[in-house]
């Protein structure tokens, strides 16, 4: 594979250019990229802000849920203490699980990301900075809103992972169930907005010449995060979103006396729920590579085998949700899949490890801040993997189950396989975003008490566990052997609780956020890009890479960046701007215009967040006023974009021209649009299961679905619907007008065909309230309904930009991306119009 | 998308194994009938990571990214081999 795009790779010898660059393009880049003033940091979106929001609101939340698992313990200290009452207790364990899966941990590396992804692979910035800056402020308005249930007595009481029965409407009648449903739901979307645009900007915006093998690791971590987010967030989301339907309208789908089954939740739950545990350790493992090679003053060893390794652990995480389902009377054969899987999966999270292992054995590592946390990670990790493989074993599973144990498990593992990993990173990126650096001394105080606390807080765990003590009980009987255990656990909670005050009292003494303004530069020697000097708008030209660690493979780099020697030396056309490059290679493709600050980002998500939290509190006509404003508020932020501008190519150094304007499947904004496809492929995919699970599990409940037959006029109207989208992007180029109209037919089609399924379905008789079967039914139907209204909204937008004289042709973003939705649309409906009357036939 | 699928080959013939044996044993049961067609699943799922095996490791690559991108290949097709035989177990070893 000489060349993925037709560009001649040999141009890349042009660099360094040798000529000086005019003073003037640097002050041009800095008015261009300038800092926000007072308000206007609420309409921030360059990713060095949104990424210090992000991350700092993440690392308040684990704060606020460390507090909470602080009074956890000092309940149980001792045998039948009364510092929480049992119905608080419940509250209290429920938030701190939440919060930290939810609140923390997910949008800590989300938010690392945003933060160093643009730096790390040379960009301006990600390509979508307005979804940065709208998933932000969903997931910090939402999440606040969320957590500040806890102060009215509110909170959710049901267990992180919230099974039905007990978090149905007849054992939790109060909201505190719907504050969880609501809410995590809603701060999904905000995770999934960040996946699609994390994918998008490590495939699109690498440095050029810094192909796939090149790409540093933490990239490839968050590129297979990302792609985890897209496939296993959607289960949750329809989950959610069916027990709240199930708590709102009665549609049975997990109650198992009117032919739903309470188990089809945890499916759908831990579909999401497991790969969340490897989506929280992969960046985590990502950023471990990274300051390991770094520590050890040595290149990573097996840099390909902790790529696949990657992969690998993606792929399998997928394939062993069902191991927290061994109690349930699953099948001998089907529990042994997922046992085996569940062993599988610590092959490639080994590889990793023996990799940082043999990196750190051939380097010289240093006892730094950021080394003494990759070590203790190592060994905390490696000892929840080894309690892993033992409740992999379903006879040991089946004894460990809901016990202590578990609790030790789970703990060694996410703070061995994140909480450490984030705490090195904090001190080796820090000095990137900061004018000084934290203190190695105290480092080494919150390291001894993060680490000892840490043990001493768990380790007795596994031994209460086995000695019988259950997860989630607020007290227990003294005499029973669980004094000494507790109270040691408690004490070591407050231990590690002291190391992190004594880290949050470093931050407060040196951390010194100054985006722009200087920072203290490479203090532990890495040798990837974002340790280039920069400023707002990142590295002043933008490098070809040749290697995977490029400052140490050549030490006058940085020099020949700032001196603008490389690409994009200048705004080429007077706004902001980042070059997007091929996926595989990294070649230069064209220009894109970025989108600057606005406050329409901001207003959307405090919308939304809105329309959810007035749904949560029943306040229906707040919520659907705030639903509306939510959308003109995407609209009149999409409305400012996709706008071609006068100078078609541009010139973005060396003398290399690209286009500034690109459509079709090389230009980024398809490939957020198909990412945004498979998302709501999953959440159908996922709603088909669950209608063949009840069929498989409660056939006494399943009648005849309506016949096939009827099916025929809506599959004739949904390819109709096809072949109208398909239409209104070939004649855009003889005329604007008929392609708008194409689109418009084709979103009615699919509206009409909706119509013809719903007629059908409740023409047979069957309720949705009447059995699981019903429910699921017309759950399909709402689910496309919602895609309906979706691909007319996104119809009449570009109605609407026709009219204005926005539609460019011969080709436009905005219509090929509303004719991508379209095509899906009557491909989702033809699909459930069709697998509907055929599950359950002959029941 | 040919780069990927080269790279990815081997887990996606693993991801395809697994769940169809997920799904033969969760709708299908555990009789005779289904763990032949498991059997079959697996036979034919192990000869695809052979015979991508054979066809990558018979390449020429012409640049270092090919290279990298065929060691990758080969590896992962190794991986998901092994981890097709291995998913296969419970059928040999569960009798219920």
């Amino acid at each position: 594979m000489r060349s993925e795009t037709g560009f001649d790779p040999t141009l890349y010898e042009r660099f360094p250019t040798r000529d000086e660059r005019p003073k003037e393009e640097e002050e041009d880049l800095r008015r261009i990229w300038c800092k926000p003033k007072g308000w206007e940091y609420l309409f921030a979106v360059n990713n060095n802000y949104i990424g210090i929001y992000y991350l700092g609101t993440a690392f308040l939340f684990f704060l606020m849920a460390g507090v909470l698992g602080l009074l956890m313990r000092a309940q149980l200290a001792a045998p039948m203490l009364e510092i929480l009452p049992q119905g608080t207790y419940n509250q209290v364990f429920t938030m701190h699980g939440t919060v930290m899966m939810f609140l923390f941990a997910v949008p800590a590396v989300e938010a690392a990301g945003v933060l160093l992804l643009p730096q790390m692979l040379a960009a301006r910035d990600l390509p979508f900075p307005r979804l940065s800056a709208y998933a932000f402020w969903a997931y910090a308005v939402g999440g606040l809103c969320f957590f500040a249930s806890i102060f009215v007595g509110l909170a959710p009481d049901g267990g992180w992972f919230m099974y039905p029965p007990l978090t149905s409407k007849a054992y939790s009648p109060g909201i505190n169930t719907d504050f969880w449903l609501l809410g995590i739901g809603f701060i999904e979307i905000s995770a999934i907005a960040g996946a699609i645009e994390i994918i998008v900007g490590v495939l699109r915006t690498r440095a050029p010449g810094m192909r796939l093998d090149k790409m540093p690791i933490f990239a490839w971590a968050m590129l297979v995060f990302a792609v985890m987010i897209v496939i296993a967030f959607p289960s949750i989301i329809l989950g959610t979103l069916l027990l709240e339907i199930e708590r709102a309208f009665n549609w049975p789908f997990f109650d198992a006396t009117r032919g739903g089954d309470p188990l089809l939740w945890q499916h759908l739950f831990w579909f999401f729920g497991h790969p969340e545990v490897y989506i929280i350790f992969l960046p985590a493992a990502g950023m471990m590579s990274m300051i390991v090679a770094t520590v050890a003053g040595e290149r990573l060893v097996g840099y390909r085998l902790i790529v696949l390794a990657m992969i690998a652990t993606g792929f399998i995480s997928f394939g062993v949700w069902a191991h927290h389902m061994f109690t349930t009377g699953m099948p001998p054969m089907t529990t042994g899949f997922f046992s085996a899987a569940s062993m599988a999966v610590s092959v490639p999270a080994g590889i990793q490890v023996f990799s940082w292992i043999a990196t750190l054995a051939i380097g010289k590592p240093k006892f730094n801040a950021p080394g003494l946390f990759v070590m203790g990670s190592i060994v905390i990790f490696v000892t929840g993997g080894l309690t892993g493989v033992m409740v992999a074993m379903v006879p040991f599973d089946w004894q460990a189950h809901d016990s202590y144990f578990i609790v030790a498990h789970l703990h060694y593992v996410l703070i061995g396989g994140m909480v450490f990993p984030l705490f090195a990173a904090f001190y080796y990126w820090i000095p990137m975003v900061s004018r000084r650096a934290l203190s190695e001394r105290l480092a080494k105080w919150v390291f001894g008490l993060m680490f000892t606390g840490m043990n001493v807080a768990f380790l007795p765990m596994h031994l209460a566990g086995l000695q019988g003590m259950p997860r989630r009980v607020y007290t227990y009987l003294p005499g029973q052997g669980l004094e000494l255990p507790n109270l040691v656990s408690t004490v070591g909670a407050f231990m590690l609780g002291l190391g992190v005050l004594l880290f949050v009292v470093d931050l407060a003494r040196n951390f010194r956020l100054a985006p722009g303004e200087g920072n203290a530069g490479n203090v532990y020697g890495g040798g990837t890009l974002e340790w280039l000097p920069s400023e707002l708008y990142s590295t002043r030209s933008i490098p070809v890479v040749t290697s995977r660690e490029p400052l140490w493979d050549d030490p006058a780099l940085a020099d020949e960046v700032e001196k603008g020697r490389y690409f994009l030396p200048r705004s080429a056309t007077g706004l902001r701007e980042t070059i997007v490059t091929s996926p595989l290679l990294a070649e230069p493709q064209y220009l894109q215009i970025m989108p600057g600050p606005s406050p329409w980002p901001f207003a959307a998500a405090i919308f939304t967040a809105g329309f959810f939290l007035a749904l949560t509190v029943q306040a229906y006509l707040f919520a659907w006023v705030s639903g509306v404003l939510a959308v003109i508020s995407v609209l009149r932020w999409l409305w400012e974009t996709d706008r071609p501008i006068e100078i078609e190519g541009v010139d973005i150094g060396a003398d290399i021209r690209v286009p500034t304007y690109v459509t079709g499947p090389s230009s980024h904004g398809w490939w957020a649009m198909i990412i945004l496809l498979v998302v709501m492929g999953m959440i159908f995919l996922m709603a088909l299961f669950s209608l063949a699970f009840l069929s498989s599990n409660q056939p006494g409940f399943w009648r005849p679905p309506p016949p096939l037959g009827e099916a025929i006029s809506m599959l004739m109207l949904y390819a109709a619907a096809i072949g109208f989208a398909l239409a209104a992007r070939s004649v855009l180029r003889r005329s604007p007008f008929w392609s708008v109209m194409a689109l418009l037919f084709s979103a009615a089609a699919s509206s009409a065909a909706l119509g013809l399924d719903y007629a059908s379905w409740s023409g047979s008789g069957l309720d949705p309230t009447a059995s699981g079967q019903g429910a699921v039914a017309y759950a399909l139907l709402a689910l496309q309904a919602c895609a309906a209204a979706i691909a007319m909204l996104m119809a009449l937008y570009c109605a609407a930009r026709g009219v204005r004289g926005l539609v460019a042709q011969p080709r436009n973003n905005s219509i090929d991306l509303t004719m991508l939705f379209l095509v899906y649309t009557a491909a989702q409906g033809a699909t459930g119009a069709l697998v509907s009357r055929l599950v359950g036939v002959g029941g | 998308m040919k780069s990927w699928l080269i790279i990815m080959g081997g887990l996606i013939l693993w991801a395809v194994h697994f769940f169809l044996l997920y799904l033969l044993a969760e709708f299908g049961g555990s009789g005779t009938g289904v763990r032949l067609v498991a059997s079959l699943c697996t036979l034919v799922l192990l000869g695809a990571a052979a015979w991508m095996f054979l066809a990558v490791s018979r390449e020429t690559p012409g640049d270092p990214f090919a290279r990298w991108r065929r060691r990758a290949a080969m590896l992962a097709l190794a991986f998901g081999g092994l981890g097709i035989a291995f998913q296969y177990l419970p059928v040999l070893l569960i009798d219920r």
